[in-house]
């Protein structure tokens, strides 16, 4: 009896000793400062790892393993045909700023996003909303969609940062600097160059969270400088793009965690289709050939990153491994390179385009211009520059051969439908294989679809996967509850607590 | 006296406006623009032009600069592109971080360079100097960077001493905190100025020293304390004025890789984050305030030297 009362006693106090924490302050390290925090007039990762599902949230969300949950819909409902989505509302739920959020913001935001002049509605992205007929509400509760054909990524795109909603009478540029959202924290402030600071929405829907008080995101992208920051205290959490060589050193302080797993990030060695040499499969599968993933992944990543072999990553939806197609083998890309015309006496010389703000990408690049110097018929230059001269002249103007960028966003597949983009991959069988994924009358045969486009581009060779870059951070040991996973570029803290 | 400052103020307003001009044109040459930076690879081209038109890119480069140049006589360097926010209040802000450090800073290292430069160039040739010399070329040589973060851990993570290893958020609303984020700023760069300058202190006593009217001094029997500080050091100082005020200006830039480390917002990543932005009217506005900076120093210089050494005159 003695004994059982004892048991007890000690699993009350393990039980006490974990219940999570209300109050508290943690500093988060960010690696860029966005230019603005409202993800529906402005684009970038950074913009979304800190607001959304922390402050502005949408009708569905993604969590952090990826899968699609309700948020401001507490459920929803296809029609069978496909063509009609019915959402059910929260209801008792008030935006930052003391006003209701009501079925009337929904249908605001979407005749927003839907209005194809976006110098208008100052709202990216009207093709993501193309399909939509209608968004009516038939009573206050509920939000009715009408779509003109089926398209097996519609809830992902309600899930997008894109889709976000805010209060329908918010001024754009007020938005833009001081977003006002329903999420579980309110945004209290951004100091330009520093920090921007979350604080607790009192009034959150979920009782009990979030159980911070307040959240910094800090713009620190140095990595000496947060490895500093994190051991002087300064910092909790280096929430993502730590370093593999800080990544091992803090793995052996029982002072901090290090946090690793498999994120959504290719880091695609792009080339650019349309133009010789690169217009030649040979030629790009020899390049591919030619690349060691393995080596790439040890050398410069210590370990950390995930083999890919096309533009999807594992823990998605619909994903194929191909991570061992068209493997490693010298000798196969150097007869392929012969027979394209290009020898150790002629070799195929081209320039390699890097961004410098880039720590990962940076250096996989440059071991992977070593690999392919070293097959003996490429002549392989590098040429570094700053973000912005690489977006006009790569991404914008597609003025390279071959350049590498991670691509952070998930289901990202569909980039290589675009003709357009800037790998100017443009073949009309994957567009083909794309649309009979978006428009399947059911799940199964959308995955077979977007499979075979997957081999597809993998038969193309028309990039190299390199690897999905690894969701690599560290944090002080007080912290608990982080988020377990990183298949959405979020770094949603509701849950988080400090002890 | 009068006529000189006037006059040298008119050239200075012109050099302004030539700094601005050769900046407009230098950010018209380099490739991307800011809403290009702004939204990344993520966007589509009519996301792009959308955002050109309000930000008001599709207007001439020659109206743009007109309208900013306009802007700036009445007194308003306008808004920021990135930041959506006043430019003069975004530069005062940095201001208020970087002008202590670079003062603090270059007051640090006058107090060590000078008297260790006397000594030095007293000693010449000894093991003191020596020394000195050794030292200064390890202050040179060490890039700050390195310094920086070999600081944060000898004192806050070793020595744990309650210094914080960035600027806090919120920044002087903490005075303290705020303050304590300083020390180690300002001896890195404190330091590193002292290295540059003691070399320059020594090498204008030894020269001074070697001097007729310094063996005229000497000859009269005058104490060589009195020699060296009555006599020389005032002349030795002139060429240590010219650097102090030179580094002043340019310190005022320069201490980015410092707040890159000690993730202070200061002047020097202001203009880092506005070039790689692309945020032209910030662009201008920062080199505004720092090529004033630079033309007011010199003038400062040139007055002190009328006051340091009586044979300048300005008439």
């Amino acid at each position: 009896m003695m004994k059982r009362w004892l048991f007890i006693g000690v699993l009350a106090m393990v039980g006490l000793g974990l219940a999570q924490q209300r109050g508290g302050t943690i500093t988060i390290a960010i690696q860029t400062e966005p230019a603005a925090w409202d993800p529906t007039q402005v684009a970038g990762a950074d913009i979304s790892r800190v607001v959304y599902d922390n402050v502005l949230q949408g009708l569905v969300k993604r969590n952090p393993r990826g899968e699609i949950v309700p948020s401001l819909a507490t459920r929803w409902v296809v029609s069978n045909s496909g063509l009609t989505y019915t959402f059910t509302l929260r209801q008792g739920v008030k935006f930052h700023d003391g006003s209701d959020f009501t079925a009337q913001d929904v249908l605001a935001k979407f005749a927003r996003a839907r209005n194809p002049d976006t110098r208008a509605s100052g709202h990216l992205r009207p093709d993501l909303y193309r399909d939509i007929t209608s968004v009516t509400s038939p009573n206050p509760t509920t939000v009715v969609f009408s779509l003109r054909q089926p398209n097996n990524d519609f809830l992902f795109i309600l899930t997008r940062p894109e889709s976000l909603i805010g209060p329908r009478q918010r001024p754009l540029p007020e938005q833009r600097t001081q977003p006002i959202g329903t999420g579980p924290f309110r945004f209290a402030g951004w100091e330009r160059g520093v920090a921007v600071r979350l604080e607790r929405n009192p009034n959150y829907y979920v009782p009990g969270l979030p159980y911070l008080d307040r959240v910094n995101f800090r713009f620190q992208g140095d990595g000496d400088a947060q490895l500093a920051g994190l051991r002087a205290g300064d910092l909790d959490v280096i929430a993502y793009a730590l370093l593999p060589e800080n990544a091992m050193v803090l793995s052996r302080d029982n002072n901090f965690r290090v946090i690793s797993g498999t994120a959504t990030a290719e880091a695609v060695a792009g080339f650019n289709n349309s133009r010789p040499p690169f217009n030649d499969v040979r030629v790009r599968r020899a390049i591919t050939l030619a690349t060691n993933k393995d080596e790439l992944i040890q050398g410069a990543m210590l370990g950390y990153g995930t083999k890919i072999g096309s533009m999807r990553s594992p823990g998605e939806a619909c994903f194929v491994d191909l991570s061992n197609f068209n493997a490693h083998n010298p000798d196969e890309a150097r007869r392929l390179l012969a027979e394209a015309g290009f020898t150790n006496q002629n070799p195929l010389r081209f320039t390699f385009n890097l961004a410098a703000e880039f720590p990962y990408e940076r250096r996989i690049g440059e071991a992977m211009v070593a690999q392919l110097n070293k097959l003996g018929p490429l002549q392989v230059t590098i040429q570094v520059t700053d973000f912005n001269t690489w977006i006009q002249r790569v991404f914008t103007q597609a003025d390279y051969a071959m350049t590498i960028i991670g691509h952070v966003e998930a289901n990202d597949t569909s980039n290589y439908a675009n003709p357009r983009y800037y790998w100017r991959y443009n073949s009309p069988r994957f567009q083909q294989l794309f649309t009979q994924y978006l428009r399947a009358p059911n799940q199964a045969r959308a995955c077979e679809a977007l499979i075979a486009a997957q081999r597809l581009l993998a038969e193309d060779a028309a990039g190299v996967w390199t690897m999905t870059l690894p969701a690599l951070g560290a944090m002080r040991a007080r912290v608990q509850n982080w988020p377990d996973g990183f298949l959405t570029p979020a770094i949603s803290v509701a849950e988080v607590w400090v002890r | 006296m009068l006529a000189y400052t006037v006059r040298r103020l008119g050239f200075a307003l012109v050099t302004l406006w030539l700094a601005t001009l050769l900046v407009f044109g230098a950010l018209l040459l380099i490739p991307g623009n800011p809403a290009q930076a702004i939204l990344g690879i993520d966007a589509t081209p009519a996301d792009l032009a959308a955002l050109e038109a309000r930000l008001g890119l599709d207007k001439p480069p020659a109206e743009r600069y007109l309208n900013w140049l306009g802007g700036v006589l009445r007194g308003d360097l306008g808004q920021s592109i990135r930041y959506e926010t006043s430019i003069s209040q975004l530069i005062l802000d940095r201001l208020g971080i970087t002008l202590p450090i670079v003062a603090a800073s270059l007051l640090l290292a006058t107090l060590i360079a000078v008297p260790l430069g006397i000594l030095a160039a007293r000693k010449a040739g000894s093991w003191v100097d020596l020394g000195v010399s050794m030292g200064s070329l390890l202050g040179i040589v060490l890039p700050s960077f390195w310094v920086g973060l070999m600081f944060i851990y000898i004192f806050i993570v070793w020595l744990k001493l309650p210094l914080p290893s960035s600027f806090p958020i919120g920044g002087w609303e903490n005075p303290e905190r705020a303050l304590a984020a300083l020390v180690l700023p300002v001896l890195t760069v404190g330091l590193a100025s002292a290295a540059l300058l003691v070399r320059l202190v020594r090498g204008s006593v030894l020269e001074v020293l070697s001097q007729d009217y310094v063996r005229t001094a000497r000859a009269k029997g005058l104490t060589e304390r009195a020699v060296v500080y009555k006599h020389a050091l005032r002349n030795a100082s002139l060429p240590v004025v010219t650097v102090l005020g030179l580094e002043f200006a340019q310190l005022l830039i320069a201490t980015v890789v410092v707040e890159t480390v000690f993730g202070i917002p200061g002047l020097g990543s202001l203009s880092l984050l506005a070039i790689s932005a692309r945020d032209y009217p910030l662009v201008q506005g920062v080199v505004l305030v720092i090529a004033a900076f630079i033309v007011f120093m010199n003038l400062l210089v040139d007055l002190l030297y009328a006051w340091l050494d009586p044979r300048v005159s300005y008439a």
